[in-house]
């Protein structure tokens, strides 16, 4: 019997413990609650129109930005005004990834800015098999310990991954180039990877990195490992931020959680949250690799998270989810223009954002690509796009190029 | 809420209150506070039930809000915060000695709380890697990821039980 399958029965059979009358309790919390409701509304309403007529504004000189550990500073780098793509595209088909031999489930995990890279990986067994292709010619990355998960390749062909011995050895991240796996250093300490790294044009790779035996970046920073160097540079961006996306210029974007960081959770957005927000909220925010913080605009009552940056630091995107008691949370995709910080699209797909060419199109985790203004792009139907470049080149799920 | 509804919600949410538990229980390994999730996942669907006269893909529903409910409950721990009446769990638990003695259960609870959550959605609840994927809020790539070393983390307990079995 095999491990899924022993597992599956395990499950089945562990004693759980008698469960009290859940049900009764249920109902008559619902019952308060919907009262309650009615009540927290009226009074949201009123704190709102009082905002109004004070007319408070939402920055003044010499605040501190929460996101930031220093000063506000509106200068953080940004291409001068974000390009967008042609509406109406049509594509065609432009050829297609050679599939690698002795590889099941071969999937694209993502695609340099000009098409000429791919890495993806397939699978054997419970471990990861990574591939790099160059001009659509498969190889595989000789990743020597049991999995190796490729991430992210930019337009020099370096490519980066993440390894696990298969063990209980910490996983740790590595870059390929010139078919050598170099592992990228941790600091001093117990650490283990935390999130998907990117890598932008010249190399640089960044990470948020938490202690072995924590998870969901409990005691987590972020940290650069420049073009070139395995060593780590620690950031100086806020405790409670996590990250694993820059772009060339330098710009950090990634999620600002509330809870941990007292700056954080005092925010003039989360104070105006209605009763019942999750009280761990996230915002997305863009830092430069000083730390200077920008918040990015994200609804009164909703948690934001950026997920990727455009190349040239122009666009964000990721996912936005409305905290309001009750509400099943599904994930909204947005899409922020970095330079003016404002929510330029929020798209109501029960997806996230994963991507973003400095077009502005969007790719999501689920497959799906959509223009600045909220539509989605038919590369071929409901064809589920993994790879996306800046010149309208995307590879999907069957390892085929399309050009729009 | 009329009568008629009510008994709607409690006939529809009786017949899935059991595997419900048991996943809430996979997840976070406490009785009290599997009871809690629960109830307040049925608390969330009850509000929902109030405001609809039908909800699309109820099941699908419930299950989002129990893993939301488990991931928040999770975080709201780290960051030490008591919410509510309940006291936080000390080492003694009444129901301690139960749950040691599956061994199971206690490689689970050693697990990262993502990785338990993909671990009990794929391998009890059944879920596909996509489904689960929508639930954690990832990739389904991290679900593959996570499950891979889930599996690797708990192969030894489960090969024990094996060659003990056999």
């Amino acid at each position: 019997m095999n491990d899924e399958q022993l597992l599956r029965d395990r499950l089945n059979e562990v004693v759980v413990p008698p469960m009290g009358s859940i049900l009764d309790r249920a109902v008559a919390d619902g019952e308060r609650r919907v009262r309650r409701r009615r009540t927290v509304t009226a009074s949201a309403a009123a704190v709102v129109s009082l905002g109004l007529l004070v007319g408070v504004p939402t920055l003044l000189p010499g605040d501190r930005d929460p996101g930031g550990a220093s000063p506000v500073n509106r200068d953080i780098p940004v291409a001068a005004a974000p390009s967008t793509a042609p509406a109406g595209l049509t594509c065609r088909t432009a050829g297609a990834l050679e599939k690698p031999k002795n590889a099941e489930d071969v999937v694209v995990a993502a695609t340099d800015p000009t098409g000429r890279y791919a890495v993806g990986n397939g699978s054997k067994g419970q471990d990861f098999v990574p591939f790099l292709w160059t001009d659509g010619k498969p190889e595989r990355v000789p990743y020597p310990e049991a999995s190796g998960e490729m991430i992210d390749v930019n337009s020099a062909g370096v490519a980066v991954g993440r390894g696990s011995d298969g063990g209980s050895g910490p996983d740790t991240f590595f870059r390929y180039a010139d078919r050598k796996i170099v592992e990228l250093r941790m600091p001093a300490g117990e650490w283990t990877t935390h999130g998907w790294p990117q890598i932008n044009t010249a190399g640089d790779v960044l990470a948020t990195i938490q202690p072995q035996g924590s998870s969901e970046g409990r005691g987590a920073y972020i940290v650069l490992w420049p073009a070139g160097s395995v060593e780590p540079r620690k950031l100086p961006l806020p405790s409670n931020a996590t990250s694993d996306i820059v772009s060339d210029n330098g710009i950090v974007a990634g999620v600002l959680r509330n809870r941990e960081g007292r700056e954080g959770y005092d925010t003039e957005d989360m104070q105006s949250l209605p009763e019942g927000t999750a009280e761990d909220g996230t915002l997305a925010y863009v830092w430069d690799l000083a730390g200077k913080g920008r918040r990015l605009e994200t609804p009164a009552g909703w948690s934001s998270a950026g997920y990727g940056i455009s190349s040239d630091g122009a666009w964000v995107t990721g996912g936005l989810w409305n905290d309001a008691p009750g509400d099943p949370r599904s994930p909204e995709t947005g899409l922020w223009n970095v330079g003016t910080g404002k929510l330029v699209a929020k798209i109501a797909i029960s997806d996230i954002g994963s991507a973003v060419s400095t077009a502005g199109q969007v790719l999501t985790q689920a497959g799906g690509v959509y223009g600045t203004d909220g539509e989605r792009i038919a590369v071929d139907g409901d064809t589920l796009i993994r790879g996306m470049t800046d010149t309208n080149r995307f590879i999907d799920e069957k390892l085929r190029i399309w050009q729009c | 809420m009329r009568p008629e509804r009510v008994r709607e919600f409690v006939d529809f949410v009786s017949g899935r209150l059991p595997r419900l538990h048991r996943t809430a229980y996979l997840l976070c390994g406490d009785r009290h506070l599997a009871e809690d999730i629960v109830q307040s996942t049925l608390t969330a669907l009850f509000v929902q039930w109030k405001r609809n006269t039908t909800i699309e893909n109820a099941d699908g529903y419930l299950q989002r809000i129990l893993v939301r409910r488990y991931l928040d409950e999770r975080r709201r721990r780290w960051f030490g915060v008591l919410l509510g009446d309940r006291l936080p769990d000390t080492p003694a638990r009444p129901q301690a000695a139960v749950e040691e003695r599956d061994a199971l259960m206690t490689a689970l609870r050693t697990l990262p709380n993502k990785q338990r959550a993909a671990i009990v959605l794929r391998y009890y609840d059944d879920l596909s890697v996509e489904q689960t994927a929508e639930l954690l809020r990832c990739s389904p790539s991290t679900v593959k990821s996570q499950c891979s070393r889930g599996l690797i983390a708990l192969r030894e307990v489960l090969q024990t039980e094996m060659r003990v079995q056999s």
